[in-house]
C-alpha cells in the first residue's frame, strides 16, 4: 500500500492521467453511453455525433444513412434528441457484480451519442474503446504480477545460491529469451483450442505474456542479488543464522525495491502491446468482445480507413498508453 | 519493454501511414490519368494483378484459381461455356452429334489445329487426354470425378483422326459441359504418363516455354512471387463462330502480364495508380473506387448478383462429437426454419456488401436463369415468426434466453474462416439476430485449414457460416446435395441417406443427370429447390453483386452475369493508352 501511495505521489502527470484512465475504464459501463455489443445495423460506420448546447438544453442531432455504397450520412433536418445525465439505459453489471442500468450520459431515442463514431455494426466506438482499455489494463497488471513473481523468485534464488541452480535457471530463461517473443506467444496460444471463450482466452494470453516476460527480469534481479550478497550486512545476517527466506524479504527485496518499481512500470507497455498484437492477429480476444488489438484489426483494409478513419483510435490509444507508462517509469526513476 | 513487436509495430505504422495518405491528402493518393489515342489498334498489352503464385502448370492437376486462371489462357477444351447464358459452344471441336438417346456424343475436330510448338493437334490428343490422363486412376486429377456417370467412367474412342466418340452407359445431361476439360499434348506428355511420372510433370519448376498448349497465348516467363508473362500463340486457331473485334485478328492482344501481388490492399492501390487494366471489385471497396473512377480512368461494371453465395449450415452428423441434445436441435426442421426467419439479410447486404448484393433463399442463384425457381416464398427478417416456430418445436423462452424441452440453454458455437472480414462481420450479424430469439451464439473465427479439418474430418463443429462458388448447371452441386457427396457439409459421405428428404434429393439428382429434355430437367431441379427451401439444411444468406473495374483504354469488354466482363480473351484490345499527369 505504501508503495502504491509512493507510486501515485511520484508518478507525476503521466501517473495521474493513467490513474484517471484506469478509473474510467474500471467503471466503463457507467461512464460510456452504450454496451460493447449494442449493434445498430442502420448506423454502419456512422461518423461521430457530439452533444451540443442549444436554447432548449443539451441535444444531439439524429443521423440517417443517405447512401450505403459511399456510407454517407446526414442529419435528419429538424430532428433532435435530448441528452440526459445519470439516466437509465442498457443494463450491465458494474465490476461484474452489481446490476445497474445507470449511465453518465444518454440520449433519447432515436438520437445516439457517439463521441468517436461507429464501427461496421454500428456499435459505439467510444464505448468499446473504454471497455477494451479496461481489458488491456487488467491483463497487463495480472501479467506483470505473474511474471514478477516468477522472475523475482527465479532471480533471487539464482543469484543467492549460485552454482548449478543458477546455471539451470538462467539457461532456461535464456531459452525463452532466445525464441522471438511473438512466436513464443503464438506457440503457447496454440496449446489451447482456438475457440475458447473470451474470458479463458484472456487468461491464456496473460499466461503467455508472463511466460515471455519473466526471463529478462530474472536476469537483472540475479545480477542485483549477486552484488548485494557480497555486502557486509548480508554476510552479518547469514552469520547470525537468518534463513534465506528472511534474507530475501528483509534485506534483498527492500534494497532493490526502487529498481523493481521502475521495472514494473516499464514492463506494462510490453503487455499492452502483447495483448493488442495477439488480438490483432486473431489469436487473442475474439469479437464481439472489444480489445484494443481486435478493434485495430477492424481497420486493416484501405477501404475501412477511408470510410471510417476513427477506427484507428484504438491504435492511437495503444500508443498513448505505452507512452504514458514509459513516461511514468522515467519519472519514478528520475525522482529516486 | 520486455517484448519487442517488429511486425505488429510495422503493421500499425503502415495503417497510420495509409490513414494519413488517404484522409489527409486523399487527392495525392490517386493518380490523375488521361487517355491518349493509340495506333494501331492491334498488338496491345494487357496487365492484371493476381493474388498468389500458380501451384502447377499442369491443367489436369490444377484445382485452385491461382493456377486455373493462368492455364485458361494456355489451354482449351472440346467445348466452352458461353458467358452470356451458360450454354455450350464449340471450341476445339467444330460441331458434335448426340445419338443413341443421349448416350453417345460424336465430336468433329477442325483439320488445321496445331499446338503452340507447331505440332498438329488431332483426335489422338483427345483420346490420350481422356483415356490416359483423366480416366487414369494413377493421375491425381479432380476432373475424373466429373467424368464418372453412374459409377462408370465415360468411354472414349477414335473413329478417325478427326472424329472422337464419347459413350456413357446411361444418358448424362451435363456431358457436353463436362467435356470442356483441357486437352493435353500427347507428343509431350505421353512419355511422362507411361513412366508413371505424370503427377510430377509440368510443375512450376518447369521451364515455362516447355508448356505446350492450344490456347490463344503461351507462357514465356514465370518469376515466382513476381510475374507470369504470356505472348500470343502463333499457331492459334480461333473457335468457330467467334467474332473478331473490328480491324483486329483473334487474339488481338500481343501479350499479357499477370503480376503477383499478394495483398488485396496493394492491388487496390496499384489499380488506383493506373497499374493494371482489370480489377475484381468487392462491394465494400465501392466507397473508395466510385469517387476515383474518373480520375483514374476506369469504368465500374456492376453485373448483378453473381454465383457465389454465403450460407449457414448445422451439424446433423451422427458421427460427430457434438452433444446429442444439440444435434437434436439441428435435426429439427422447425428449428432451422426459425433460424432462417431470424436472419436480417437486408442488414447483411447494407453492412457487408455496401448495399450491393441480393438476399437469397434457395440453393440456386437468381443469376442462373435457366434453373432458378422463382416461386418459393422469401424468408424475411421476422423474429416473431421465429419465436412462434421455436415455441411449436418445444423450446421455451425464459427471461430472454431460449431453453429446449429438456432444459438445456440454447448456446451454439458458430465457426467461420477468419481470413474473410466479410464473413466475420456476417457471423456477428447472425449472432445479434439470434440473440433476439434468445439463442446465444459464440463466433469463432478459424484459419481456413483448421476450419476445413474441423468441418470435413473431425466433424467437430456446431454451426458454420461459409460460402461456396455456385455453378451454372445444378448437377455441379451434386457434391453438396447428394447424401454421398464430400461437400454435403451437414453430414458428409453418408452411406445411406439419414433423412427421407435426403433420399428424395439423391433420386432427383440422379433423374436430373439422366433427363435430356431441358424443360423436364428444369422441373426436376425445381422440386429439389422446393425441398431444399423447405428442409433448409443450408440457410442461404446473401450473394454480392459482381463488380469489375475496367481501365477505359480496354476494348472488347461486355459485362455478363456469369462470365465477368471479358466474353473471350481473344476479343480484348487496347484502344488507347494512359498518360500520367
Amino acid at each position: 500500500m505504501a508503495a502504491a501511495r509512493k507510486l501515485v505521489a511520484r508518478g507525476g502527470l503521466a501517473g495521474k492521467i493513467l490513474l484517471f484512465l484506469f478509473f474510467i475504464s474500471l467503471f466503463a459501463e457507467f461512464f460510456v453511453p452504450y454496451g460493447y455489443n449494442d449493434v445498430r445495423f442502420d448506423l454502419s460506420y456512422a461518423p461521430a455525433v457530439v452533444p451540443r448546447i442549444t436554447g432548449s438544453g443539451i441535444v444531439v442531432p439524429v443521423l440517417e444513412q443517405v447512401d450505403p455504397v459511399s456510407r454517407s450520412y446526414r442529419y435528419v433536418p429538424g430532428k433532435i434528441s435530448r441528452v440526459h445525465f445519470f439516466c437509465s439505459g442498457d443494463r450491465y453489471r458494474l465490476l461484474g457484480v452489481f446490476l445497474s442500468d445507470r449511465h453518465l450520459i444518454c440520449a433519447d431515442a432515436p438520437g445516439r451519442i457517439s463521441f468517436l463514431g461507429s464501427d461496421a455494426l454500428g456499435r459505439d466506438l467510444f464505448s468499446r474503446l473504454m471497455i477494451g482499455m479496461r481489458l488491456s489494463f487488467l491483463l497487463s497488471f495480472f501479467g506483470v504480477a505473474i511474471s514478477f513473481m516468477v522472475g523475482v523468485t527465479a532471480g533471487l534464488v539464482s543469484g543467492y545460491r549460485g552454482g548449478w541452480v543458477d546455471s539451470v535457471i538462467m539457461r532456461t530463461g535464456e531459452v525463452f529469451m532466445a525464441i522471438p517473443s511473438l512466436y513464443l506467444l503464438m506457440g503457447f496460444r496454440a496449446l489451447f483450442p482456438p475457440g475458447i471463450p473470451s474470458g479463458e482466452a484472456a487468461l491464456v494470453i496473460t499466461g503467455a505474456l508472463a511466460l515471455v516476460g519473466w526471463a529478462s527480469l530474472a536476469r537483472v534481479i540475479r545480477g542485483v542479488t549477486m552484488s548485494l550478497v557480497k555486502e557486509d550486512y548480508i554476510m552479518a545476517a547469514k552469520s547470525s543464522g537468518a534463513r534465506p527466506a528472511e534474507i530475501f524479504t528483509k534485506h534483498l527485496l527492500p534494497n532493490m525495491s526502487p529498481y523493481l518499481v521502475v521495472a514494473v512500470t516499464l514492463s506494462v507497455p510490453g503487455f499492452i502491446v502483447g495483448e493488442a498484437g495477439l488480438s490483432f492477429l486473431g489469436l487473442g480476444i475474439a469479437p464481439p468482445h472489444p480489445s484494443l488489438g481486435n478493434m485495430l484489426a477492424d481497420a486493416q483494409s484501405l477501404t475501412v480507413i477511408r470510410t471510417a478513419p476513427w477506427l484507428l483510435m484504438s491504435g492511437l490509444l495503444v500508443v498513448v498508453l505505452v507512452l504514458l507508462f514509459n513516461r511514468l517509469g522515467d519519472h519514478i526513476r528520475e525522482s529516486e | 519493454m520486455i517484448v519487442s513487436w517488429p511486425s505488429f509495430v510495422k503493421r500499425t505504422a503502415f495503417v497510420f501511414l495509409m490513414a494519413m495518405a488517404l484522409s489527409g491528402c486523399s487527392r495525392g493518393a490517386v493518380a490523375s490519368l488521361h487517355l491518349a489515342p493509340r495506333n494501331p489498334v492491334t498488338g496491345g498489352h494487357l496487365s492484371m494483378d493476381i493474388l498468389s503464385d500458380p501451384k502447377t502448370f499442369n491443367p489436369a492437376l490444377a484445382s485452385e484459381t491461382s493456377s486455373t486462371q493462368i492455364l485458361g489462357y494456355l489451354f482449351r477444351g472440346l467445348t466452352r461455356e458461353s458467358p452470356e447464358d451458360g450454354s455450350v459452344k464449340p471450341d476445339l471441336a467444330t460441331r458434335w452429334r448426340v445419338s443413341h438417346g443421349g448416350k453417345r456424343v460424336t465430336f468433329f475436330l477442325s483439320r488445321h489445329l496445331k499446338w503452340s510448338d507447331g505440332a498438329p493437334l488431332d483426335g489422338r490428343d483427345v483420346l490420350f487426354t481422356y483415356r490416359d490422363v483423366y480416366n487414369n486412376p494413377k493421375v491425381a486429377t479432380p476432373i475424373r470425378g466429373l467424368l464418372t456417370v453412374s459409377g462408370k467412367p465415360i468411354q472414349v474412342s477414335l473413329k478417325d483422326d478427326y472424329t472422337v466418340v464419347f459413350e456413357t452407359s446411361v444418358p448424362f445431361a451435363p456431358l457436353l459441359e463436362e467435356l470442356g476439360a483441357e486437352i493435353l499434348p500427347r507428343h509431350i506428355l505421353a512419355p511422362a504418363v507411361s513412366a508413371g511420372k505424370f503427377n510430377q510433370s509440368w510443375s512450376i519448376r518447369e521451364d515455362p516455354r516447355h508448356i505446350v498448349g492450344s490456347g490463344p497465348f503461351m507462357m514465356t516467363r514465370y518469376v515466382p512471387g513476381q510475374i507470369v508473362s504470356l505472348v500470343v500463340n502463333p499457331h492459334y486457331t480461333p473457335p468457330p463462330g467467334l467474332q473478331p473485334s473490328p480491324g483486329c485478328p483473334l487474339p488481338c492482344l500481343s501479350s499479357i502480364d499477370l503480376r503477383i501481388v499478394g495483398d488485396a490492399n496493394s492491388q487496390l492501390v496499384r489499380f488506383l495508380a493506373g497499374k493494371g487494366d482489370l480489377y475484381g471489385v468487392s462491394p465494400n471497396e465501392m466507397s473508395l473506387l466510385k469517387p476515383a473512377a474518373h480520375r483514374a480512368a476506369f469504368t465500374l461494371f456492376t453485373r448483378g448478383p453473381g454465383l457465389s453465395e454465403s450460407f449457414l449450415t448445422f451439424n446433423q452428423n451422427p458421427r460427430s462429437p457434438v452433444a446429442s441434445y444439440k444435434r437434436a436441435w439441428f435435426m429439427s426442421r422447425k428449428f432451422r426454419e426459425a433460424i432462417a426467419w431470424s436472419i436480417d439479410r437486408k442488414a447483411m447486404i447494407s453492412i457487408v456488401e455496401n448495399g450491393m448484393g441480393e438476399p437469397i433463399y434457395g440453393p440456386v442463384s437468381p443469376s442462373v436463369k435457366a434453373f432458378y425457381h422463382k416461386t418459393y416464398p422469401v424468408y424475411r427478417h421476422d423474429p416473431e415468426k421465429a419465436r412462434t416456430l421455436l415455441r411449436e418445436d418445444g423450446f421455451r423462452l425464459k427471461s430472454g434466453r431460449l431453453f429446449d424441452a429438456s432444459g438445456h440453454a440454447v448456446e451454439i458455437v458458430l465457426l467461420t474462416n477468419v481470413e474473410s472480414p466479410q464473413r466475420m462481420l456476417m457471423a456477428q450479424i447472425v449472432q445479434s439476430n439470434l440473440r433476439e430469439v434468445g439463442i446465444k451464439v459464440r463466433v469463432v473465427g478459424l484459419q481456413f485449414n483448421m476450419l476445413a479439418t474441423n468441418v470435413m474430418t473431425s466433424f467437430n463443429w456446431e454451426m458454420l457460416l461459409f460460402g461456396l462458388t455456385g455453378v451454372t448447371d445444378p448437377h455441379g452441386d451434386a457434391a453438396v446435395w447428394k447424401s454421398s457427396g464430400f461437400l454435403h457439409l451437414w453430414n458428409p459421405r453418408e452411406k445411406t441417406p439419414q433423412e427421407p428428404w435426403e433420399a428424395r434429393i439423391d433420386s432427383l439428382f440422379e433423374q436430373g443427370s439422366l433427363e435430356m429434355n431441358p424443360e423436364k430437367r428444369k422441373k426436376i431441379y425445381d422440386k429439389w429447390q422446393e425441398i431444399a427451401h423447405y428442409e433448409l439444411p443450408m440457410v442461404d444468406l446473401v450473394t454480392p453483386d459482381g463488380i469489375t473495374a475496367v481501365r477505359k483504354t480496354l476494348g472488347g469488354i461486355r459485362p455478363s452475369p456469369l462470365g465477368g466482363v471479358v466474353p473471350h480473351i481473344t476479343q480484348v484490345f487496347q484502344k488507347a493508352r494512359i498518360v500520367h499527369s
